[in-house]
């Protein structure tokens, strides 16, 4: 391309107006729909994704980070010693009193050892 | 239909501007161009037919609507700058540019109808000679001669007219 080419392409030559994409498709062509805002051509389907990817880190940082709520669920996993009361074949007995209250209502898990296991 | 539409929207979206001055290459109006890219469309959505290139459909479509309307109000090319480029008041034009366009404007007319619609295809619209060959239908080296012809005609009459 020469010289004379290039000013030949470089002239203000008529453009489409706006108002082509919404007589064709009845609206404002998706590309141009925040023009105003950014001031530049934003696919909407890319802002879509942009909202879409916030919303996950947000849920993701609200679940696992250090937030209060999270912190007390952590604190939900403290160990303590449980006072067996009674215990047979008939009857379980346990004390779920003093330390052991704090952790309620939380989930309790027994941890049962066979008897071998206990002697080794 | 829906998925149409939005395929339909996309290949606007990316080459709506590309599509006109196709047609505008044709008609040497905008508002005729307008015209036949609405009608190049509004073809496609009310047939639902969707060829297997959708894109390259388009363009010749836009093209032959483009004739269809020439042919169809009987109008003829006057290439006028307010009709090819954009208007005085959004462009702030000075009487130099505007004597400028005005030539190029008339060199534009005295050339072949395909020299012209060549030129503006391929330096305007920036399409190929391969893409301008398969979108008027002829083979690659008439749409480099009438381009090669056209251009050293419109730069001896720019030059002309210089001196």
């Amino acid at each position: 391309m020469d010289e004379f080419e290039r000013e030949f392409k470089s002239l203000p030559w008529r453009r489409a107006s706006n108002a082509l994409g919404e007589r064709i498709f009845g609206r404002q062509p998706r590309s141009l729909a925040w023009t105003g805002l950014f001031d530049r051509r934003i696919a909407i389907r890319w802002a879509a994704v942009f909202v879409l990817t916030a919303g996950v880190i947000g849920h993701l940082l609200g679940t696992y980070g250090l937030s209060a709520r999270s912190a007390r669920l952590v604190q939900a996993h403290v160990s303590t010693e449980l006072r067996i009361i009674e215990t047979n074949n008939k009857r379980n007995s346990f004390d779920l009193t003093g330390d052991t209250f704090d952790v309620l209502p939380g989930e309790l898990t027994l941890n049962i050892q066979g008897r071998k296991e206990k002697e080794e | 239909m829906k998925s149409l539409g939005r395929k339909l929207e996309r290949i606007y979206d990316e080459f709506g501007q590309q599509l006109f001055l196709c047609a505008l290459a044709v008609t040497g109006s905008g508002e005729l161009a307008e015209d036949a890219v609405h009608d190049a469309f509004y073809g496609v959505l009310r047939t639902g037919n969707v060829p297997g290139n959708l894109k390259a459909y388009l363009f010749r479509s836009v093209r032959n609507a483009a004739i269809d309307i020439m042919r169809r109000e009987s109008h003829t090319v006057k290439l006028r700058i307010e009709d090819i480029f954009e208007c005085q008041q959004e462009l702030g034009r000075n009487a130099e540019i505007e004597q400028l366009l005005d030539r190029v404007a008339q060199g534009l007319s005295r050339l072949t109808e395909s020299e012209r619609e060549t030129i503006m295809q391929h330096l305007v619209a920036g399409m190929t000679f391969r893409e301008l060959a398969e979108l008027q239908g002829r083979p690659i080296g008439s749409i480099t001669a009438w381009y090669h012809r056209g251009i050293t005609k419109l730069r001896q009459q720019m030059e002309k007219q210089d001196g």
